[in-house]
């Protein structure tokens, strides 16, 4: 230990100058921020939240985009058993079974999709998160009776404990909501409270209760809010995985029950017979659950990367 | 008894000096749980397993061990952030094992804790700024500041917090950033900021430099000691690094298996280790002369730490021991004994420290000394 040197012990000023170098700006950077920086700089995260912008702005501006007003089947009379009109300059592309402009259901699809896929992740969010944060956050017995009873969803498959929820619930308007949410609900209590538990452990909490700080505290703003990363993110992954789970609930018949409301399963269903004679039918809505879905992963993903500490940079 | 004849010791060397923690007892056992849907019990690691000190105010008592010895466990269990089996933590007058959740919550303003690792001790979230100011929003600022930065709480604050960075050598710059904007140096001094932001009287710094590069550890370790001069601290510095310990402590407890096995002052031990451990320990710290190191004797600790949840009878040491003798060291538990006759103020766990002393009692084994080279 002969590298000591008293003299620096003895200046605070001259070694809050040497410090001092590298901290020019004023400014530090956040977990948020940083994460920011590095999402601009991925080319498919780029490229997923192109979509999902173009996708969110043309659910809320659908009467402003499309040609028609939906579902009014004006044109009923040039549909024929044997034949749906093609793309035609007034229709530029064609009308669908029942008489409609197709590009007009397609945007006003657009609207369903986000309106399911937000409200069903928010609940199945939320519900997980209330699930997950309390076994989390209490551990021990409360955490195993909690963690049990989501165990037991778990073990349903998820498409099917979604049909027999919205079964029971029949043909209500939110049922196709919950239903999609009662699938989600386990997957983000487990995420949560394993994150949690994760966090309980790290250094930094034991420092928060040898601070003195409340057992709440530490919870509410120590543990929660860094625990919240990988929930986030699947949070954005499940929303794909919702606009298909609405697409396949609406093609078994158990989706929303009006039928002036265009959306994109529902018209999947109704193109079916149609298959061989006007395939656009069934091409386009299915397209466009695809690319919303493929935006949606690709943001997640890139999301995941940017929040992961390990690639910090 | 024995901790009282060595206060008294303590008192004539140093002047009157008071005991700001004494520990007596102190076990800390872990239940080690089976079973697939009932946990049962079926054992416990007794990381801790009575342990007693005694610290006098503003010094610095070092405790050394290796790894998986308890000490770190023992660091926790004195700021009860890990909860006593047994014992008794008597800080300043009052029983820390025993306090209920809010009084327990106001006292830990005066013991804080220091950690080995300040990126994962510091929330990646927080700004340094609301790192250093969250403690004195739950605490409030020590009466001895109060005076100096006014009662106006939240200008107060941060002119505390502004003095405190200054004082640990960091520029006011800093407040704005993020635990991960900074080196390892620089955040273990962020670390420590927030533990002595609210004036506490005990900072236990657990392995403070072992996270950190050679070149920033004497840095510090060096400004541990200016804050000790500066605002009259008591520290227990917990470590794996025998210099580290010797440059800063006053008093050295060497662990053993969840015990203290020899405890004595920092030159005095480094000099003339007297438990078998202790000696072996020290034999394994190299020289850094050549001519030397190839003088002395060294003493080789055959295996590894026997498992805390099933500690050898007898003797915890007398597994590995150089020095072991028949039958008493694997059947009689020596306990900790201060050594009044040959060595004043030093306790010891051994049988025959003494004899180890007076050199009546070798290595019993050829094979566990390596001759000087000749």
């Amino acid at each position: 230990m002969t590298a000591l040197d008293p003299a620096q012990s003895a200046r605070p000023a001259s070694l809050s100058a040497l410090m001092g170098d590298g901290m020019s700006d004023e400014q530090g950077t956040s977990l948020w921020r940083g994460a920011f920086e590095r999402l601009s700089r991925n080319p498919a995260a780029i490229i997923g939240t192109l979509i999902v912008l173009a996708f969110v702005l043309v659910a809320i501006f659908a009467p402003l985009l499309a040609p028609y007003e939906p579902a009014k089947s004006q044109w009923i009379d040039q549909v024929t058993p044997s034949d749906v009109p093609g793309p035609s300059p007034g229709h530029p592309l064609g009308l669908d079974p029942f008489g409609s402009d197709l590009l007009t259901q397609l945007i006003y699809g657009a609207r369903q999709s986000l309106i399911i896929g937000v409200v069903s992740t928010a609940i199945g969010l939320l519900g997980g998160a209330l699930l997950g944060g309390v076994a989390g956050a209490f551990g021990g017995r409360v955490d195993t009776f909690v963690m049990r009873l989501v165990d037991i969803m778990l073990s349903i498959p998820s498409l099917l404990l979604a049909v027999s929820v919205a079964a029971v619930m029949g043909p209500r308007p939110g049922a196709i909501m919950i239903a999609i949410a009662a699938a989600q609900v386990p997957v983000f209590a487990r995420l949560l409270r394993g994150s949690m538990l994760a966090q309980r452990g790290q250094d930094y909490v034991l420092a928060s209760f040898s601070l003195g700080l409340r057992r709440r505290t530490v919870v509410m703003s120590h543990v929660v809010p860094n625990s919240l990363g990988p929930v986030i993110v699947q949070a954005t992954l499940t929303l794909a995985t919702a606009i298909i789970e609405v697409a396949a609930l609406s093609y078994l018949g158990l989706g929303a029950s009006d039928p002036a409301i265009a959306e994109w399963g529902r018209m999947l269903v109704k193109a079916q017979d149609r298959l061989q004679t006007d395939p656009q039918l069934m091409l386009l809505p299915g397209l466009c659950i695809a690319v919303t879905a493929l935006g949606f992963t690709l943001f997640g993903e890139a999301l995941r990367e940017a929040l992961d500490p390990k690639s910090r940079r | 008894m024995a901790e009282h004849d060595r206060s008294a010791a303590l008192d004539s060397a140093a002047g009157p000096v008071r005991s700001l923690l004494s520990v007596r007892g102190l076990e800390v056992h872990f239940p080690i749980k089976q079973g697939l849907v009932f946990d049962r019990t079926v054992g416990h690691v007794r990381a801790v397993d009575g342990v007693d000190l005694e610290i006098p105010q503003g010094q610095t008592y070092g405790l050394v061990g290796e790894s998986g010895c308890g000490k770190s466990t023992l660091g926790r269990a004195v700021l009860r952030l890990e909860e006593p089996t047994a014992g008794e933590v008597i800080f300043d007058g009052e029983d820390i094992a025993k306090l209920k959740a809010e009084p327990l919550r106001k006292m830990r303003r005066r013991m804080q804790m220091v950690f080995q690792d300040p990126l994962a001790s510091l929330n990646p979230r927080q700004s340094v700024q609301s790192l250093l100011i969250e403690p004195l929003r739950v605490h409030g600022l020590a009466v001895a500041d109060r005076a100096q930065f006014g009662a106006d709480s939240s200008a107060s604050h941060l002119a505390k917090v502004v003095s405190m960075l200054e004082l640990v050598g960091l520029p006011r710059a800093a407040l704005a950033k993020y635990p991960h904007e900074f080196s390892g140096g620089q955040r273990q001094r962020i670390g420590i900021a927030r533990a002595m932001i609210l004036n506490p009287d005990l900072v236990i710094a657990d392995e403070p430099v072992s996270a950190l590069d050679v070149s920033v550890q004497a840095q510090v370790i060096n400004l541990l000691e200016r804050l000790q001069d500066l605002l009259g601290l008591t520290y227990i510095v917990i470590a794996h690094d025998l210099a580290v310990v010797r440059h800063i402590s006053d008093t050295i407890g060497v662990m053993y298996l969840g015990r203290l096995v020899e405890e004595a002052p920092s030159d005095a031990l480094y000099e003339r280790p007297l438990h078998p451990y202790t000696i072996a320990l020290m034999s394994a710290i190299p020289i850094p002369d050549p001519v030397v190191e190839d003088r002395r004797e060294r003493i080789l600790l055959k295996g590894d730490l026997p498992s805390p949840a099933n500690p050898p009878s007898g003797c915890r040491f007398h597994t590995r021991c150089p020095f072991r003798q028949p039958t008493r060291c694997d059947t009689d538990e020596p306990a900790l004994r201060e050594l009044t006759q040959v060595a004043p103020g030093r306790r010891v766990a051994c049988h025959y420290a003494e004899e180890i002393l007076s050199g009546e009692v070798r290595v019993r084994d050829a094979d566990l000394l390596i001759e000087p080279v000749r």
